[in-house]
């Protein structure tokens, strides 16, 4: 008996199986595994705080994925777009049992739920903000600085955080506590971004 | 009668009212016998409020400095209230000091208020006189020398942590037995004018069916009086084995998993994910989910230790005869940061910011940050001795447990002592660890000390110190 699945998820499932993404997903893994290993504490007696530095770089390797990926999405079929979309959350949410290894061994105060609730949002709020860059980008003809802006919006997002004092833009302090303003903000952005996207393809479409 | 006598009459009158009104204080409060506190030590808190309604009295201590800025330690006292005169005694905690302030709230508002200055955090412990003439012993003693009506002596060992001596001649009354039985198992050397004076206390003993024989740490001197030297020599130091005990202890920080583990464990969930990827399609799907599910679940389970935050709790028991003076020690470790909550009445073993509840239910709050361990010691308090030392100069079990690893500090080990049961052939002492070798060192020659557990019990041998 063969299962159907609906056709994004079976795009998402096709841009998993082969090509860029899963080597990019290799990457983040292998640099998460070598995060745990390293901040691991050696021997007993010596405080677990693997944990703090984990989080923190999964935070940021997948906000810059998303971001990433997000930027290319105007320039791919709806349907390619949204199989894109999808399989970078599922390669997200691939992430979070690492952070839980770090979680369960430095037991912090911010709540093990945190991880799997923030993951799936905050990639999609990054996945729009990159999609919105994105067209940005091409219709200012700019698409040669595409790989520097998501970093520098990453940079950028942080020092606001920072100056304003608050938890809306920053992975890395999201990453640390339950920050209700950043699930927000993601999860608009991500609705909002959809949108524009959606009607910049019909319109894109209709051009043609 | 005259308008100017009615005017007169007005005049007293008024006056009168006047003082009535500012004699009447809502609430005193004394820190310390007398109002004298002593630094880092517990001491008797008395507390009078007159028709005032049910509340809490606050202290605050900032034990801060220039350099770590505030570190508060909070006490907070119910109060409970009603007409007329009521007077609540207890004991609290207070460190060093570098502002003191406290509070009385009833009725939702500051009934009254006040401070201690800094300079009244001194460390010196005080040499209590009960005595129509007290000028004689702050004559001979150059130190805090504080006048105490007999009445006024508490029957809790912890009041005393902050004393050193306690003079009695019988001239101005006697403190009742208990009294002087909390004070001599504190360690304060009980200095009586007349060996006639231990009498009554014998007798109240006795009457009160207490079986403990009345020597204790502090002990009695009925000799000719001392000076300062002579007291500093006969005081026990309970506060020095108190730290030496402490030290020995501690939680240890959960075992991690191991790096291989760790490393072995998490590459292969990358692994097989990437091949669920490569099967793609509903298969390929499922794989993951199920890897998903079993990869959290395991890294839920494996490395989480059994408790965030994690308690060990002992007691030193440091006696001479049948009455000891013992303390309890609680050892924490706390994996994340936060507070972490004793339900008991303690105070720290350093200096750090917390708040100590006393009534019900008691509790003493550490704020402490992720992975640190604290140790909080409570309030001391007279005890029956399990361990004492007979005519012979030999370990004797006089409770109704058998305690382990009994040495005599200069002498021979054994490895147990049961109450009833003659002592086993005695053994070449084995060598301790470096804690427990530091603690036996503090210990007069001797003395003997054993383990119940966790539990050390100390028992000093009188004629070593008399």
């Amino acid at each position: 008996m063969t299962v159907r699945l609906p056709s994004v998820l079976e795009e998402g499932l096709e841009r998993l199986r082969g090509g860029d993404l899963p080597q990019f997903g290799l990457l983040v893994l292998a640099l998460l595994v070598a995060t745990v290993v390293v901040t691991w504490p050696a021997r007993p007696g010596l405080p677990n705080e693997s944990w703090y530095t984990v989080s923190q770089t999964r935070s940021v390797l997948v906000a810059l994925l998303a971001l990433g990926y997000g930027m290319g999405l105007p320039l791919v079929s709806p349907r390619r777009a949204a199989g894109t979309a999808l399989a970078v959350v599922l390669l997200a949410i691939t992430t979070v049992p690492l952070e839980w290894v770090a979680h369960a061994g430095s037991a912090p105060a911010t709540p093990a739920w945190w991880p799997w609730l923030v993951t799936p949002i905050a990639t999609a709020g990054h996945l729009a903000v990159g999609g919105l860059l994105g067209i940005v980008v091409r219709r200012l003809r700019l698409t040669v600085l595409a790989p520097l802006l998501a970093p520098a919006l990453l940079v950028g997002a942080v020092a606001i955080d920072v100056r304003l004092g608050v938890t809306l833009f920053n992975p890395l302090t999201a990453a640390l506590q339950v920050a209700p303003g950043h699930l927000v903000f993601h999860a608009a952005t991500a609705v909002l971004g959809a949108a524009v996207l959606a009607w910049a393809a019909r319109r894109g479409g209709d051009d043609a | 009668m005259s308008p100017r006598g009615w005017i007169a009459l007005l005049l007293v009158a008024s006056l009168q009212v006047a003082h009535g009104q500012g004699g009447a204080r809502l609430a005193d409060v004394e820190v310390g016998f007398r109002g004298t506190p002593v630094a880092d030590a517990w001491n008797p808190l008395r507390v009078t409020v007159r028709d005032v309604g049910s509340g809490r009295l606050t202290l605050v201590a900032d034990q801060g400095n220039l350099r770590d800025g505030e570190i508060p330690w909070t006490m907070v006292v119910p109060v409970a209230g009603g007409a007329g005169v009521r007077v609540l005694e207890v004991d609290v905690f207070l460190p060093a000091w570098r502002s003191l302030v406290w509070s009385l709230e009833a009725g939702g508002s500051i009934v009254a208020s006040g401070a201690l200055p800094r300079e009244a955090a001194d460390r010196r412990r005080l040499d209590l006189v009960v005595s129509a003439r007290p000028g004689a012993v702050a004559e001979r003693l150059a130190g805090r020398v504080v006048d105490v009506p007999a009445s006024l002596l508490p029957a809790r060992a912890a009041a005393y942590d902050g004393v050193r001596s306690l003079w009695l001649d019988g001239s101005a009354g006697m403190p009742s037995a208990a009294a002087m039985t909390a004070a001599a198992a504190a360690g304060v050397v009980v200095v009586l004018a007349d060996d006639a004076l231990l009498a009554p206390v014998v007798a109240d003993l006795a009457e009160a069916g207490s079986p403990w024989v009345p020597i204790a740490a502090g002990g009695w001197w009925t000799g000719p009086p001392p000076d300062g030297a002579q007291l500093e020599a006969a005081r026990v130091d309970l506060g020095a084995y108190l730290a030496a005990f402490a030290a020995a202890g501690g939680v240890v920080a959960p075992r991690p998993v191991s790096v291989a583990v760790v490393f072995v464990a998490t590459s292969a969930y990358v692994l097989l994910v990437l091949l669920a990827w490569r099967v793609g399609g509903a298969p390929g799907l499922l794989t993951w989910a199920v890897l998903l599910l079993g990869a959290s679940l395991l890294a839920w389970a494996a490395p989480r230790p059994a408790s965030p935050t994690l308690t060990e709790s002992r007691a030193l028991h440091v006696g001479v005869g049948e009455l000891a003076w013992r303390t309890e020690v609680h050892d924490l470790l706390t994996l994340p940061a936060g507070e972490v909550e004793v339900a008991r009445v303690a105070r720290p073993a350093m200096t750090t910011t917390g708040v100590q509840r006393l009534g019900t239910p008691p509790g003493t709050l550490l704020t402490l940050p992720r992975w640190r361990g604290a140790t909080v010691l409570e309030a001391p308090r007279a005890a029956r001795a399990l361990l004492a030392i007979d005519a012979d100069g030999l370990p004797i079990a006089v409770g109704d447990r058998a305690l382990s690893d009994v040495r005599v500090v200069g002498g021979p080990a054994w490895p147990e002592v049961a109450p009833g049961r003659a002592l086993e052939v005695p053994r070449d002492p084995p060598d301790l660890g470096g804690d427990a070798a530091a603690f036996e060192a503090l210990l007069p020659p001797g003395s003997a000390w054993a383990r119940d557990g966790d539990d050390w019990h100390v028992a000093l041998a009188p004629e070593v110190r008399w």
